[in-house]
């Protein structure tokens, strides 16, 4: 029962964040460095891990796809099911779980730290609100950089699964029919679905993680316990999502 | 010296009351603080001292009575706007990502009170006023704490308050810099007529420049007087605290009544 | 941290991003970034299949262009190319709509023809349906009646004479006409024998084609093959009813044509082979009556015949057929 209040607690208050945080967006032009610094750590500290990662993802997929359908002699639908697979799925939820774990474990570190030692406390009692100095920012930060950090991860696995699909020597793909492949069975729309889903995941991440450091209570000792439960409900959370994002998607 | 233009204001605690779950910190507490008076509130550690500081801030609401500042509830978000209030904590809480130009300047930035220039003027002057003109680059993981807590002051200051909340500010430091920040608060009250809440256990502070003096203890308010009268007390439990026998032959600690 | 040079990098890489969502998009074939200039030929088809616009145009395996729109033309598909510059198209060259891979796109396919004079801007393309599988059966059918017909003649043939023996005036005229005849004959009874072989094989082709490596030609071919084929065996049947004609008239001596070991035995083999192929070929209409009937073999058929077309055409990989066949069928 306390465990099920506390899930509900936990679901409200993320909610009403939610809610403050965008009640004080106008006030984003004056914040603009913040928004800066945060696109800064949200996106550009990101991309290599993002890049590296993407890059792994289209190789073993072109890898396992080649190995399978060598046997059926349809090598030409590589390019067709990497494409597709990194455009809906792979793409936006690799990067969103890169994202919790590099970002939002450092924002609910920083923000439990922040409130622990009473910064957050120190905020109120100067009038500025924690949401909106703190929050929102880095939620429009999130919302901006996700699709520049999926658009790349869709790109370089792409580039990722047409390297393998040309250098192994039981697939030996030509690169064209590759990407033929992905132009032949990936559309726009593909990709659009791929970076909304990215969008929802990243907003949820920064969200979930802000709320958990903010809801920090005791010492030092809690902000480790933060830092875990903000990634390990983020992680659940995106591939929960997922299944209804992408159902949803579907439908529209 | 024009960091302080607004007159100072009136404090008043009424019969308020914290709880923690099933657990009583604080046990019907009225205080008046009139402005412009340097109060200390005394007690043991975990009299609940800072709880009600907490309070006074409007960091946390009580579960009965009511804190006033000014004649407004503190409980009401508006009031934090009317009143111009500044808590000092008892380890600074200095944002460590910012430099203590920043942390000075966060406040008048984030509410856009003056132009760059006015601003640094500003800063540099609340700087000069607790002589750290040369920490204004330096990070707060980079200071002594001596010099946090002073930092912490000019944070304060450069809000213009008409009333500061000191949470233990001379505790963890060494006594002739305990003493520098008890003139410093007295010297802050002779130039700008602040009010002054202050939490302390510190017995120098309270008995030098207080004017009145409150002594908490268990959640119950014991005394509320001048530090003279303080001073004179009979309460065993007050003198006891005021001046502190040390006896190896009956250590306190094995005593009943003060274990807690 | 300098917070200026961060501002670069964050505007930088937001570029960045909305740069390869545009490149994206336009890649993807729903933009006009990526569209080849070159110019414009048309091809008409009585049916498009899945040809859609983007795919490609190739010629003699070679890409040299795509297909730029589609539109229907008085009841016929039409499909506008884009070929690039420099390409030379003779105009009495055949576009044919072929398929990339199994389940891949379409794309067309340009036999190079010989003309001198290439194709201009807006001209329009000689285009050849690909064969369908239903045609190259009805014409084996066809051809299997007509086998039938003749075996029915020559076994009647055969019949009454053997059964004729004593009639001197058949036999002598028959033997006379051999006499007369006998390099016609022979020359006639080996190319007899080179069709009933051929067509003997010809079953086993049939198998081949499906699940032999080696003898997967162009199902085009096999199609052109079973009409030159048919026709030839046409003459034959004609010569050999003008003959039969002729022994059915009594004329030449069968007395002769009986004597001559030689030729008795070989009317015999021959009679056997042609026997063989036409139960073999009846018991074939079985099947292939169930092949048409049966949608799904059907489609595995026509699927093959691409391929095998793709083939022909120099176009496709060097898969083989068996892999096809298997995967044509776990696919379908």
């Amino acid at each position: 029962m306390k465990q099920i209040n506390n899930i509900l607690e936990h679901f409200g208050s993320t909610i009403i964040l939610c809610i403050r945080s965008f009640y004080y967006l106008p006030t984003l032009p004056r914040q603009w460095h913040r928004l800066i610094e945060h696109c800064y750590l949200i996106g550009y500290t990101t991309f290599p891990i993002v890049a590296i990662l993407s890059f792994f993802i289209g190789s073993v997929l072109a890898l396992q796809a080649g190995y399978s359908l060598e046997a059926v002699a349809a090598q030409d639908f590589i390019g067709a099911l990497v494409g597709l697979s990194l455009a809906r799925e792979l793409a936006p939820v690799m990067t969103s779980i890169l994202v919790a774990g590099r970002v939002g474990s450092a924002i609910s570190a920083e923000l439990a730290t922040m409130k622990v030692y009473q910064e957050v406390d120190a905020l109120v009692t100067m009038n500025i609100p924690p949401e909106r100095m703190l929050v929102m920012p880095r939620l429009v930060a999130v919302l901006i950089m996700m699709p520049v950090l999926t658009i790349c991860a869709n790109l370089i696995g792409w580039v990722g699964g047409a390297v393998i699909a040309q250098n192994v020597d039981f697939i030996q793909l030509d690169t064209r029919i590759y990407f033929d492949g992905i132009r032949n069975f990936v559309t726009f729309r593909d990709i659009v679905d791929g970076l909304i889903k990215a969008e929802i995941f990243g907003f949820c991440i920064i969200l979930i993680s802000c709320n958990v450091g903010l809801r920090t209570v005791g010492g030092p000792r809690e902000i480790g316990g933060s830092v875990t439960r903000a990634v390990v409900i983020s992680l659940i959370l995106i591939l929960i999502l997922d299944y209804f994002v992408t159902n949803a998607l579907m439908k529209i | 010296m024009e960091i302080i233009e607004r007159a100072s204001i009136g404090l008043k605690v009424e019969n308020f009351s914290k709880s923690y779950d099933s657990v009583k910190v604080l046990n019907d507490i009225s205080i008046e603080v009139e402005p412009g008076e340097i109060f200390v509130i005394m007690g043991p550690s975990g009299s609940g001292k800072s709880v009600l500081l907490k309070h006074v801030a409007g960091l946390e609401i009580p579960n009965n009575g009511r804190i006033l500042i000014d004649g407004k509830d503190i409980s009401d978000p508006k009031t934090r706007t009317q009143v111009h209030m500044a808590l000092i904590f008892q380890a600074g809480a200095l944002f460590n990502s910012m430099s203590v130009f920043d942390n000075l300047a966060l406040y008048p930035r984030e509410h856009r009170l003056y132009n760059k220039k006015t601003l640094r003027g500003k800063v540099m002057k609340a700087l000069e006023t607790l002589s750290l003109e040369d920490a204004a680059e330096k990070f707060p993981s980079q200071l002594s704490g001596g010099m946090r807590k002073r930092v912490a002051i000019a944070r304060a200051l450069v809000m213009e308050p008409e009333l500061i909340l000191y949470d233990e500010p001379t505790s963890e430091l060494d006594p002739t810099m305990g003493a520098t920040i008890s003139e410093i608060i007295a010297d802050l009250r002779a130039e700008f007529g602040v009010t002054s809440l202050v939490v302390s256990h510190d017995r120098d502070l309270a008995l030098t420049i207080a004017d009145r003096v409150a002594i908490l203890m268990d959640g119950d308010l014991l005394e509320v007087d001048t530090p003279e009268n303080i001073n004179k007390t009979e309460n065993p439990r007050v003198k006891d605290f005021l001046n502190p026998v040390i006896d190896i032959k009956n250590p306190r600690f094995k005593k009943k009544e003060y274990s807690r | 941290m300098s917070n200026t040079l961060n501002a670069a990098r964050v505007g930088l890489f937001f570029i960045l991003g909305v740069v390869l969502i545009w490149v994206v998009y336009q890649a993807l074939g729903e933009g006009v970034f990526f569209r080849e200039d070159g110019y414009r030929v048309t091809a008409q088809f009585d049916d498009l299949k899945q040809l859609k616009v983007g795919d490609e145009v190739r010629m003699a395996g070679v890409r040299i262009g795509s297909i730029s729109e589609t539109r229907l033309v008085r009841g016929r598909g039409e499909a506008v190319m884009t070929i690039q510059p420099g390409v030379d198209i003779p105009e009495d060259s055949v576009a044919t709509i072929s398929m990339a891979g199994l389940l891949g796109s379409n794309f067309i396919g340009i036999r190079v023809g010989e003309s001198e004079v290439n194709l201009a801007e807006g001209d329009s393309l000689t285009t050849r349906s690909t064969p369908d599988f239903n045609e190259a059966f009805a014409t084996l059918g066809d051809m299997t009646e007509r086998v039938e017909g003749f075996f029915d003649d020559i076994s009647r043939a055969i019949a009454e004479i053997t059964g004729d023996e004593d009639d001197d005036g058949l036999v002598r005229n028959l033997n006379a006409m051999v006499t007369e005849n006998r390099e016609n004959l022979r020359e006639t009874l080996e190319n007899l024998r080179g069709v009933s072989d051929a067509l003997a094989t010809g079953e086993g082709t049939l198998g081949k084609l499906i699940h032999d490596d080696e003898a997967y030609e162009s199902l085009m071919n096999i199609g052109r093959d079973f009409e030159s084929t048919a026709a030839a065996a046409n003459e034959l049947f004609a010569d050999l009813r003008e003959i039969v004609t002729q022994v059915k008239s009594g004329e030449g001596t069968i007395g002769a044509l009986l004597y001559d070991e030689d030729t008795a035995g070989e009317i015999r083999r021959i009679a056997r082979n042609l026997g063989e192929v036409s139960d073999k070929l009846a018991a074939g209409e079985g099947t292939l009556g169930r092949l048409l009937a049966d949608d799904t073999l059907y489609h595995d058929l026509q699927a093959v015949l691409q391929k095998a077309e793709r083939t022909i055409d120099g176009l496709g990989d060097q898969g083989p057929i068996t892999a096809v066949g298997i995967t044509a069928n776990a696919l379908f």
